[in-house]
This record gives structure tokens, C-alpha cells and sequence, in this order.
């Protein structure tokens, strides 16, 4: 609990009178010390914790240990940024358009004071729609290799993917099948490695395939960052939205609380330029709304952020004495057969959302082959059967059972 | 490992006052503004953290300043006798050229 109030307090990169008051009178005894660096750790925070606890001379607040772990920590992530910084340079040598520059990448160069605040995973990349593949298949001979990040993950999405095809580039339950799981699964293409770092190449930084149209103006609105005009970073406005899109993907899973210091820091230092009613006008579907409403309610919540009065719902979210927590765990989930109606209803003509449902019901030999190893005769019969019986105790009985193998 | 750490073990007595000093072009520096992190580009694994002054220090290596004009230089700054900082900045300065992060300048000859 007083580990909670310590990290939110500190996890801005200017604290304020009453933050500062608030620090200074949490009983430091009270503070179980290893919990607070784990969670301030889990949630990406103990950068923004020592860097504004040393700019406020504010070190003594916490064990020299502690610090000394965070300092460390603040020294890894400046130099894993530059290796970050230095790829983004190689990438626009090999990649001849424009790309748009997401998240974190776009984060540290414009909005943060040093490299060394915001720590990341990965190179996230907005390209031009048309030529996504073209780009992707691009980087693949200049160095880079498909990195299956299924393999690294324990997520709801291995349910997903066991009923759908893994990526769209392998065999899916059938054509439509392959162009809806990349339009729905994927607003990226898979995962890319150099050996140094991972690369998403997007085309969507929206959750929703109907939101891609919103993508095609923030695209067209992004503003060069470097004097070739090749590098881009979204506008104000299309940043904090694509910042509470992908807080609000990882409702399910867990949020980081990195995730609302992005947006609380966006609007402290851009507040009074942000046009409002650009976003109130793009958020005219009301799902989109929800999802930003939703994004920005935490961070109004959590972090005191500056939020409109018209984008902020309490009954959206759950309040919980230990938010962290509940935050790192992530809200109930929605199930797969919900996430199946939303890919069904994103398809336009009806005789393909008949061709879908008929290919999940029963999916093309390939798939069938692929996903259980059989080839032909009585056994693809059973494999059919084992398929069905999987579907029926995933979605109908819901037993919770993963594999289809 | 910090900088200020490796000084305290640096020899001076090898550091010629008098000359100018220069960066090393392999060594890269990410400046985080009042503090900083070099590294050579053939050894990034060895990364040393630079304090303010550490940082005040190399932002005045250009090549032409020798030691004892950025002693006095930092001196001025920070408005204390020259006397009381320049072994600790000679000794800055030393352990910075033993980590192969800064050179004397070479003379050139013009033919």
C-alpha cells in the first residue's frame, strides 16, 4: 500500500508540492523496500523514480541500496536506448518511404529529457499499408530474421493462435482466414531480430481492423523528424491516442504503469496544444471513445494527469487498494469467441462472412495437416473430430483447454 | 563503474600539463545532461557513468585546451581557487586518457 502511493508519486519526471508532501510523509519503516524495487521494476518505473528523485535532491528518500539499483538500472536502459537509436539510423538507410516512428522510439527524442528515462523492448514502426510486406520482406534480407515471440510468451493470444492460423505467412484454416487473423491478431506483421534488436513493423496502431482508416490520417498528419524527411513521428494527437489504443490492448493482460506515465507526461508537456476536438472528431466511434476514455480515466486516476472532463468515466475502471497489482495482472479477459465476433463483423461482404465461419468450421486440409499432423484418409476424419471436440470444450464448455494438439 | 572511482587510482604523474588534450574518435558518449556514459565503440561492454563535473570536464576537451586551462576553466565555474580543484581534475583527466577515452594532441608537420 504505501509502496503503491511512493511509486505514483514518484514516477513523474517533475514532482510537485504535493507529491513532494506525500514522499516525505509515507513512514519509510512501513515500506517493505525489496517489494517496492520489484514492483517499481515490473511496472518500468524505477527509471522515472531516480531520475526524479535526483533532479528534486530527494535521494535520501529511499535506501542507498535502492538507488543504487535504480541508477544502475537508469544507466542500462540510456545505453540500450542508443543501440536502440543507432538501428533506427540503419533502418532508414535500408527502408527507402517513410516510416513513422512508435511509442517509446518517438518517446525518447521528443518527449522525455534523456534517453535514459524510458526504457523499451523493441523498435515499433508504422509503415504505409500497401507496402508493409514489401518493406518486411526488405529488412529480412538486410539482416533481420522473423522472431516467433509465441514461443516467448504465456498469453491469451497462444488461444487465439491455436484456433487461428500463428501469423498469416503460415498456412491458415483458409485464405480469408489468413488475411483476417493478420487484419485482426496483428496491427503488426511477426516480430523481426538483427541480433541486437526486435522490430515490429505496424500498419495498424489501432486494436480494431475498422479503426485502419484513422491509421491512413495519422499517417497522413505525422510530422518529419529529421531533416530528410523520411523519419516521422505521429502528431500530439495521434500519439496520445495510440498511446491509450495499446494501454487499452493490454487491459486484459496486465497495464504498466510506464504505460500512463507516457500519457500523464504527453499531456503535462503538451496540454495546451493538444487539439481536443481533433480527437473528440476522430473518436466519433464509440468504441473508440471507450477504449481512449477508458486509457485516460487510469491515468487522471492514478497519476492525477489533466484530463477533459468529457474523457473521463470512473465507472470504467476498477478501483483496488492494491492497484499496482491489479494493474500487473490485468483485467478478466474477453473470450475468444467474443474476439471471433469482432473479426466476423469486420468482414464486409456476406458471402465471404459465410466463407469464414464455414473455414472454421471446417478449415482446409493444409491447416488440418499442419495443426495435427495427418495426411489423409481416417485420420484426417479423426482430426477432424479431435478439432471440433477442442472448439466445442474452448467455446461452447469452455474448459479452458489450450492446445489443439 | 564510475569514473571518478577509476581517478582516484590514476596516476598523474604521466599526464603533461601543458599539452592539449583530445577526444578519442572511438569513444562514444551518451550525455543524459548532468551526467553521462562513455564507452569505446570496440568495448561497449566496459561503460563507465561520468558525474556533472566529469561531464563539465569533457565538454571542454576540444582539442586546443590543455589541462591546466580546463582546471582554471572549472575553477571559474564554479568560483573556487584553482588551487583547490586542479589535482582532482589532473587526476580526472589522467584516469580519462588511461581508459583510452582521451589522447594528447599530435603535433603536425607541415611539409
Amino acid at each position: 500500500m504505501h509502496e503503491d502511493n511512493f511509486i505514483l508519486n514518484a514516477a513523474r519526471l517533475n514532482l510537485l508540492e504535493k507529491n513532494i508532501a506525500v514522499l516525505k510523509k509515507i513512514p519509510k519503516q512501513n515500506i517493505d523496500w525489496p517489494l517496492f524495487e520489484k514492483k517499481a521494476f515490473a511496472h518500468g518505473v524505477d527509471t522515472f523514480i531516480y531520475y526524479s528523485l535526483k533532479n528534486h535532491n530527494l535521494s535520501e528518500l529511499i535506501p542507498p541500496e535502492t538507488y543504487k539499483k535504480f541508477q544502475e538500472h537508469y544507466y542500462q536502459v540510456a545505453y540500450q536506448n542508443s543501440v536502440f537509436l543507432d538501428e533506427v539510423n540503419k533502418l532508414s538507410a535500408i527502408i527507402d518511404d517513410k516510416i513513422v516512428l512508435l511509442k517509446g522510439m518517438d518517446l525518447i527524442q521528443t518527449l522525455y529529457p534523456n534517453i535514459a528515462i524510458r526504457s523499451m523492448v523493441d523498435i515499433d514502426i508504422l509503415v504505409d499499408s500497401e507496402k508493409d510486406r514489401d518493406i518486411w520482406n526488405k529488412l529480412k534480407i538486410h539482416g533481420f530474421e522473423e522472431h516467433d515471440t509465441e514461443k516467448d510468451k504465456d498469453s491469451w493470444d497462444k488461444g487465439i493462435t491455436n484456433g487461428f492460423a500463428k501469423s498469416g505467412l503460415e498456412v491458415a484454416k483458409s485464405s480469408l482466414h489468413s488475411t483476417r487473423l493478420s487484419n485482426a491478431r496483428y496491427r503488426h506483421l511477426p516480430d523481426l531480430f538483427n541480433g541486437r534488436c526486435h522490430l515490429q513493423v505496424h500498419w495498424n496502431i489501432f486494436e480494431r481492423p475498422q479503426f485502419s482508416v484513422k491509421t491512413k490520417m495519422a499517417w497522413e498528419k505525422a510530422i518529419p523528424i529529421n531533416s530528410d524527411k523520411k523519419i516521422f513521428r505521429l502528431s500530439n494527437e495521434f500519439l496520445l491516442l495510440h498511446l491509450c489504443s495499446h494501454l487499452y490492448s493490454h487491459k486484459h493482460q496486465f497495464i504498466l504503469l510506464r504505460m500512463l506515465c507516457d500519457i500523464n507526461e504527453l499531456i503535462l508537456k503538451q496540454g495546451s496544444i493538444i487539439d481536443w476536438n481533433e480527437i473528440n472528431e476522430i473518436c466519433t466511434d464509440s468504441e473508440l471513445k471507450n477504449i481512449i476514455t477508458t486509457a485516460l480515466t487510469y491515468a487522471h486516476i492514478l497519476l492525477n494527469t489533466p484530463v477533459p472532463t468529457d474523457f473521463v468515466n470512473e465507472k470504467l475502471i476498477i478501483k483496488k487498494t492494491n492497484i499496482l497489482d491489479s494493474l500487473a495482472k490485468g483485467n478478466k479477459r474477453s473470450s475468444q469467441f467474443s474476439n471471433y465476433l469482432i473479426i466476423l463483423n469486420s468482414i464486409s461482404k456476406p458471402a465471404d462472412r459465410i466463407k469464414y465461419v464455414f473455414r472454421t468450421i471446417i478449415p482446409v486440409r493444409e491447416w488440418m495437416n499442419e495443426n495435427y499432423h495427418t495426411r489423409s484418409g481416417i485420420k484426417l476424419v479423426m482430426a477432424y473430430l479431435k478439432y471440433w471436440l477442442f472448439q466445442l470444450n474452448t467455446n461452447i464448455i469452455k474448459r479452458g483447454i489450450r492446445n489443439v494438439n | 563503474m564510475s569514473i571518478n572511482k577509476e581517478a582516484t587510482k590514476a596516476n598523474i604523474t604521466n599526464l603533461l600539463k601543458e599539452k592539449s588534450l583530445v577526444k578519442c574518435s572511438s569513444v562514444r558518449v551518451i550525455d543524459l545532461f548532468d551526467e553521462g556514459i562513455l564507452f569505446l565503440n570496440n568495448a561497449p561492454q566496459n561503460r563507465y557513468s561520468a558525474n556533472s563535473t566529469t561531464m563539465a570536464v569533457w565538454d571542454l576537451i576540444d582539442g586546443n585546451r590543455t589541462s591546466k586551462e580546463i582546471a582554471r576553466e572549472i575553477a571559474l565555474v564554479g568560483e573556487v581557487n584553482v588551487i583547490e580543484i586542479e589535482d582532482d581534475i589532473y587526476e580526472l583527466l589522467a584516469s580519462l586518457r588511461k581508459l583510452g577515452f582521451i589522447e594528447d594532441v599530435k603535433k603536425t608537420t607541415n611539409t
